[in-house]
């Protein structure tokens, strides 16, 4: 189940990493607020790319 | 300062060895150290030096879990980590106003640094072994100029003194470039360590960029040929 957990990890951490970020730009000071953003872009597109190489690998199983 | 500097190099070395071992384990460190920056930086009440280096600093982590969460094609996936870096870090030297030198200054040590490069490359030719060399060849001059404005334009300059920011980056590239093995990442050290000091008493980053290139494609074509 650990190694089950732990090898599914990525989506996990960047999900808390995006969070965390998030959280950040929230409630965090006004000054760092803008500062923050390219990250938050950056964590955006990494997400994306993971999505369409799932999507990717699904529609190639189902071909 | 100085206490942080060598934490952070700390941290770093002690993640890369994690994640040498085992790369989730690794991820999942890498993933605390970054929350752990993020919280520092957000929630410190005044934002000086130190935030903003800790804020570039920030990029590095963030960079490793990308690298090894993203399972696309390898040439496309250090192309994209590139891009990320280069990007960020030309946002955050226009952000910080960082003064990056000029770089039409002592064009003269050109041809010195090109031959200098290629023989360092030569003699670490024999310390390297690069499968699949001809794609690293293809994305090298972007690589390499995400690397110098990452490290030698944004790092070195948001360091205050001269001496411990030659120290700091080129232990740093050493320790992310590990994976080769202990002698290649030394030699790397040394080769990083000659790139800053050129930095540093020029403040011109074309001639590191230079030296950079022509060391690592003096490294890497006779893997192509032989």
């Amino acid at each position: 189940m650990i190694e089950y957990i732990l090898s599914n990890a990525s989506p996990i951490v960047l999900s808390v990493l995006l969070i965390a970020f998030l959280i950040v730009y929230e409630f965090g000071n006004e000054k760092t607020k803008k500062i923050f953003l390219p990250f938050l872009i950056v964590l955006i597109i990494l997400f994306a790319v993971m999505a369409i190489q799932n999507i990717y690998e699904v529609y190639t199983r189902i071909k | 300062m100085i206490i942080l500097l060598y934490l952070l190099l700390l941290f770093v070395l002690i993640s890369e060895i994690i994640l040498k071992i085992n790369n989730t384990a690794g991820v999942i460190f890498y993933g605390i150290f970054l929350i752990g920056i993020l919280m520092s930086v957000s929630f410190s009440k005044n934002f000086g030096k130190i935030q903003e280096f800790l804020l570039v600093f920030m990029i590095f982590p963030l960079i490793k879990i990308a690298d090894s969460f993203l399972l696309i094609y390898v040439p496309w996936r250090a192309e994209l980590i590139s891009l990320i870096v280069l990007i960020l870090g030309i946002y955050y030297i226009w952000k910080f106003k960082v003064d990056l030198g000029s770089i039409n200054k002592i064009l003269w040590l050109i041809p010195l640094v090109i031959i200098l490069g290629i023989s360092l490359g030569i003699l670490g030719n024999y310390l390297f072994s690069i499968k699949a060399a001809s794609y690293v060849l293809a994305i090298l001059p972007i690589a390499i100029l995400s690397e110098e404005i990452f490290f030698r334009g944004l790092l070195m300059n948001l360091i205050d003194s001269k001496i411990n920011a030659i120290i700091f980056v080129s232990l740093i590239i050493g320790i992310v470039n590990i994976n080769f093995g202990i002698v290649p990442a030394l030699f790397l050290v040394f080769v990083n360590f000659i790139i800053c000091l050129i930095y540093s008493s020029t403040r011109n980053l074309i001639l590191g960029y230079l030296l950079n290139l022509f060391v690592n494609i003096s490294i890497i074509l006779p893997n192509i040929y032989y």
